[in-house]
């Protein structure tokens, strides 16, 4: 008697292949869809502000005559005091907005993750010495330090990435020196260690990564921050020269005005809050991507 | 966990709402609440009303001793709890007997003889004499006190400049004299007719009280504690009753004032009120009676909505934009004056500043102390075209950009960015805009380290002498680096004018000067718009917003 | 910990000496003094003036001056107010800007935590878009939006508080409210994120596993790790906010010391800069050295280094 085909299909197995931390990532990023939302949201918001000026009307040519109208066809957001478009200059103000906010956040985002890592991991003396010198510079009026910047180099725009820099690095070096030390003593790292893996190695290729989570969350957080700080350099001279604008000082004049003139806020602050929002959804699904221990299902 | 889908996200608009309430919550603002007036002011009783004047004061004031302050929410608390020999009439601001009942001037004009009224006293009961006069104008012009104003005495008074800089240092060889206990001499170097218009005015001749000060430190010392409440004592129809930094000084009646029995307010509380909108917001809700200034964006919807608590007062003083002369282009009077025709002040009062301001086209203000400037620096765009071309900027090519720098704020902004664009369009001229914070902006005007600056004057005194003496060669407000010997000249024959006539003819002159060299050029005059209340009475407005507390009182 | 503390305190002699050096020198050179006036001060007029204050003399000594008065606790005499000594000024205003800051930051966390707890357990449900959208408000509308708009809606329309000023409890409100609502945004989202890395441990699911609750889990196992960057954050946000807002005691005339800290800047006033910058240099270190502590404590693994 012939014996009954085996109704078990045996399969072998694909061989699971190493996907890398970061291609790993962006896959689970790609299914995320609103942070993928956020993600275009940000990008076409960028483009809008990168290209739309091109086809927009003047940011700066004046109709007194026109002053301070309400949105209509020819204003989409209507005017300004001195009749100026605001959709133009809320767009032209995106330009200066967004690349400060990228701009100076990377800046601090750098100096400040491999600062607080550094710190965080060897721990000891460098690291009480590396947190006093960040003590210092957080007590060290910022007013006065960003003046004397432009005694000493004049009013640059570019002084600006500086000198926001500057500032919020700080912060971003105490969150990721506290993560660090928190998982510092973890099992993976004391394999790592074991392995032998250099300490520049460990830092670099897997603490970083494990701290990223909080780091992510901050920086969505400070890009904002630092558009509004932005505002208040301008203030004091340092920054986009009349009649150029940025959502900061868009939404600090408009915010005067919000009574009477209420298109004057709610546009710019609309597009602030709007960028904002994708920026921190994004924001989400990269932690939540870049989360090694999320579990696959 | 399942990640979301597109599908979820339209129908769970939370996200969208997240953001919009607050939109929400401004839109329906606008519509559903009043943006102006006050509200329903809870109905007094017929009977008696409250005699207190809540009065928004902008700034935390410094001190109140009247010989170190120099601001403005200084002089209006000052104006409260001293008084000075001479008041003004605030309808008219003609000078009027203050603590001094009547004065006499000699034939020509150089010696005033001021007579104290009899039995006046300090807020502590104690006797006030000529004395306290004398020993408060020493200290004064003491060169250790360091008081900004002291130029308001010894600019004029004989000797006083000489003790001022030290050359003498006998007091009693300077013009300053107290022959008995009510009678107080003052020699000055020549005529000065306006003497008595500073004197009404401003504080610098106010007297303070002398034993008292004598108990904190010696009479030129600095920053004693005789001004803190309880040490404070004071001449005027109030005294200080409470002073909580940042949030109120409050005055209450003086029972010693020589004139009390005509006083109605009961008390005045001044509120440092340093954001301008959060005064509107407070005066809405009924918490200030006055306001010091009014946002722009307010003053069409209270023209429209409340105009019997808009108030739009003509000041004294000028808003303009100096030039370096020394500084190419501007070093050619015909750029100047080319950018000085190319602005449009009545575009710009109407829909810029949109404060009821004048044009100026003078630097002197029309109908100061009954003086109007004939010249004006008037043309056409065709003219001002024609100009450039002459000094070699046909069309303004060739014209580096004018650097035009202006302390931080937004109405410097706005109207610096009008006339940017008035300059370009009219004579195709460019300029870069640069804003600095004030100390930096103040720095830069007296190190001369500007091209163009925005800048703004306001009078000390009711008098066309205080706008035409900023540009002489010597003084130190001048700042234009710009120097013309005939009108320094004039200056001084102005002075030494035997009538008002001789000397506003004199002044006509340095006027058309001003006019034709155009070291400065002026916008416009100022205005003052505030909001007050239908309730407070006995307030007169005027160019120097000199109301005297002792007139007010409040309605029902 | 005793040794940790008594070193970190000793520590802090050579950065606050640092601070006030820096801080000394950087206001010197900065244009403009506290004498810069609209009106030219005639130059002997500025002679007496420096010369009553000191400012006549050559820098290091004036700086040495400085120095020793500072260690017999006085901060000097304020350049805009002449009757006042920096002191003084701390001493009134401080108290108050305290107050404002432990209330908002009462709000803050009250708001923030739970907002932030919710929306990691309920990770992408719309229960976490409903927390973190209302979280993020905090952050999109600026404090002087915020503010007017409270002010506008709840104080002028509804007539429940006052426009502005510091007199009653009620005043306590929409301040700390505005001020509240920013923080409660950074709170949200840190701890937020914070949680998530904790709540994905092995040692959640194992607790899971055993059967512990969900409260159990979130209380007891996992609030403390998770908390860890928002203790970082902390440290020096509370430092900040009970050294007052400019921004708040601004619009809701509050008469506090953050005013101080922009406004001496401002005017060149250089001793009340110092001792605005001096006050905030003690409550920032005491903050970050209280953070470490509680790091530590919330953290076994972690020991005092």
């Amino acid at each position: 008697m012939d014996e009954p085909e085996a109704k078990i299909r045996v399969t072998t197995p694909d061989t699971e292949q190493g996907h890398s931390l970061w291609s790993d990532a962006w896959h689970r990023l790609r299914r995320n869809h609103l942070a993928l939302g956020g993600g275009i949201l940000i990008l076409l918001l960028s483009l809008l502000c990168a290209f739309g000026p091109i086809f927009s009307q003047s940011y700066e040519e004046q109709n007194l005559d026109l002053g301070a109208v309400p949105p209509s066809l020819q204003h989409w957001m209507g005017t300004d005091v001195l009749g100026r478009d605001l959709f133009a200059r809320t767009l032209y103000g995106g330009r200066i907005s967004i690349m400060v906010g990228l701009v100076a956040t990377f800046v601090a985002l750098t100096i400040g993750v491999t600062y607080g890592a550094i710190a965080g991991f060897i721990g000891g003396k460098t690291d009480a010495a590396m947190m006093r010198l960040v003590d210092i510079l957080y007590a060290l009026p910022f007013a006065i330090f960003v003046i004397l910047l432009m005694v000493f180099f004049g009013q640059n725009i570019f002084l600006l990435f500086f000198a926001i820099g500057a500032v919020e690095w700080l912060t971003m070096a105490r969150i990721v020196r506290g993560q660090v030390m928190a998982i510092k003593k973890m099992e993976f790292v004391e394999a790592a260690r074991a392995l032998g893996l250099g300490r520049r190695r460990i830092i670099f290729r897997h603490l970083i990564p494990n701290v990223l989570g909080p780091v992510i969350v901050y920086t969505t957080l400070t890009i904002p921050a630092v558009m509004l700080l932005e505002a208040f350099l301008s203030f004091l001279g340092l920054g986009v020269q009349a009649p150029m604008s940025s959502w900061g000082v868009l939404i600090k004049d408009g915010s005067e005005k919000m009574e009477e003139f209420w298109w004057l806020l709610v546009f710019p602050g609309a597009l602030f809050s709007l960028t904002l929002f994708s920026l921190n959804f994004l924001g989400d699904g990269l932690r939540d991507a870049l989360d090694v221990r999320a579990s696959k299902d | 966990m399942p990640t979301p889908s597109l599908a979820d996200m339209t129908r769970r608009p939370w996200r969208l709402a997240a953001f919009l309430v607050p939109v929400a919550l401004l839109l329906g603002c606008g519509k559903s609440s009043p943006s102006t007036g006050t509200a329903a002011a809870p109905t007094a009783a017929p009977a008696h009303v409250r005699q207190l004047l809540r009065f928004g004061n902008n700034a935390e004031p410094q001190d109140i001793d009247p010989q170190v302050v120099t601001g403005i929410p200084e002089s209006h608390i000052i104006q409260a709890i001293y008084d000075s020999l001479v008041d003004l009439d605030p309808k008219d601001l003609h000078p009027v007997p203050g603590l001094a009942q009547s004065w006499d001037i000699s034939a020509d004009g150089t010696v005033y003889t001021f007579h104290l009224r009899p039995n006046l006293l300090w807020s502590d009961g104690s006797p006030m004499t000529s004395e306290d006069f004398l020993l408060s104008w020493k200290r004064m012009i003491s060169p250790r006190l360091g008081s900004e104003y002291a130029y308001l005495i010894y600019n004029f008074v004989k000797g006083a400049k000489d003790y001022y800089e030290q050359k003498i240092t006998d007091f009693s060889e300077v013009g300053l004299k107290a022959p008995d206990a009510r009678t107080l001499e003052v020699t000055l170097n020549s005529r000065t007719p306006f003497l008595l218009a500073i004197i009404g005015d401003h504080y610098a001749w106010h007297a303070v009280p002398i034993k008292v000060l004598l108990k904190y430190g010696s009479l030129d010392d600095r920053s004693t504690p005789w001004t803190k409440p309880g040490n404070w004592v004071g001449s005027g129809p109030f005294i200080v009753k409470e002073w909580i930094p940042q949030v109120k000084l409050s005055v209450v009646r003086n029972p010693y004032y020589w004139d009390a029995k005509n006083v109605k307010l009961d008390e005045v509380d001044f509120i440092p009120t340093e954001d301008i909108p959060a005064e509107e917001r407070m005066f809405r809700a009924g918490q200030l009676d006055k306001t010091q200034e009014i946002p722009d964006s307010k003053i069409d919807a209270y023209r429209r909505d409340h105009p019997e608590q808009l108030r739009i007062e003509p000041y004294l003083g000028i808003y303009f934009y100096r030039c370096n002369v020394t500084r190419p282009p501007l070093n050619d009077k015909r750029v100047r004056r080319a950018l000085a025709l190319g602005i449009d002040r009545e575009e710009l009062v109407k829909n810029v500043t949109r404060g009821g301001e004048a044009p100026a086209y003078a630097v002197s203000y029309p109908g100061d102390a009954g003086y109007t400037p004939v010249a004006k620096i008037t043309g056409t765009r065709e003219d001002a075209r024609r100009l450039l071309a002459e000094a070699g900027f046909p069309g303004g090519k060739g014209l580096a950009p004018i650097e035009l720098t202006y302390n931080t704020s937004a109405n410097n902004k706005q109207i610096a960015e009008a006339i940017q664009e008035m300059w370009r369009r009219n004579l195709g001229v460019e300029s870069t805009l640069v804003n600095q914070e004030w100390k930096v902006y103040l720095d830069n005007q007296h190190s001369h380290n500007f091209q163009m600056q925005r800048s703004g004057w306001i009078a000390d005194y009711a008098d066309p002498h205080v706008f035409l003496e900023i540009w002489e060669t010597a003084n130190g407000n001048n700042d234009t680096l710009w120097s013309n010997p005939e009108y320094d000249k004039l200056l001084h024959q102005a002075l030494a004018a035997p009538t008002n006539e001789a000397r506003y003819a004199i002044y006509q002159k340095m006027d058309a000067i001003l006019c034709d060299e155009v070291p400065v050029i002026p916008i416009y005059y100022y205005t003052r718009p505030y909001l007050m209340t239908t309730r407070v009475k006995g307030y007169w407005a005027n160019v120097l917003d000199i109301h005297p507390f002792k007139d007010i009182y409040m309605a029902p | 910990m005793i040794r940790f503390v008594a070193v970190r305190l000793l520590q802090t002699i050579p950065v606050i000496w640092v601070i006030v050096t820096a801080t000394f020198f950087m206001v010197r050179f900065v244009p403009g003094g506290p004498f810069t006036a609209e009106r030219a001060v005639s130059p002997e007029i500025l002679r007496n003036l420096q010369a009553h204050y000191g400012l006549d003399r050559p820098l290091w000594r004036q700086y040495l001056t400085y120095c020793d008065s500072i260690l017999h606790g006085n901060l000097g005499p304020s350049f805009k107010y002449p009757t006042r000594t920096v002191n003084e000024i701390i001493a009134e205003k401080l108290p108050e800007s305290i107050q404002l800051g432990l209330i908002s930051l009462g709000v803050a966390l009250v708001i923030g935590l739970p907002l932030g707890v919710l929306a990691a357990v309920k990770r992408n449900t719309w229960v976490d878009y409903l927390c973190s959208s209302f979280a993020l408000v905090g952050v999109c509308v600026p404090t002087f939006v915020m503010g007017p708009l409270l002010i506008l809606v709840l104080a002028i329309h509804f007539g429940w508080f006052n426009a502005s000023g510091w007199y009653g409890p009620m005043d306590r409100v929409l301040p700390s409210l505005t001020l509240g609502l920013v923080y409660a945004a950074y709170i949200a989202r840190l701890t937020r994120g914070g949680m998530l890395e904790v709540l994905s441990q092995d040692y959640i699911r194992t607790a899971r596993a055993k059967g512990a609750s969900e409260g159990r889990v979130i209380l007891k196992h996992s609030l403390r790790g998770g908390l860890t960057p928002v203790v970082s954050f902390l440290g020096p946000a509370i430092a900040g906010i009970v050294t007052g807002s400019f921004v708040i005691e601004t619009i809701f005339q509050i008469p506090g010391i953050g005013r101080e800290f922009v406004n001496s800047a401002f005017n060149r006033d250089y001793t009340l800069v110092l001792g605005t910058v001096l006050l905030y240099a003690v409550f920032l270190i005491s903050m970050n050295l209280l953070v470490d502590v509680v790091q530590v404590w919330m953290n076994p693994k972690l020991k005092f280094e």
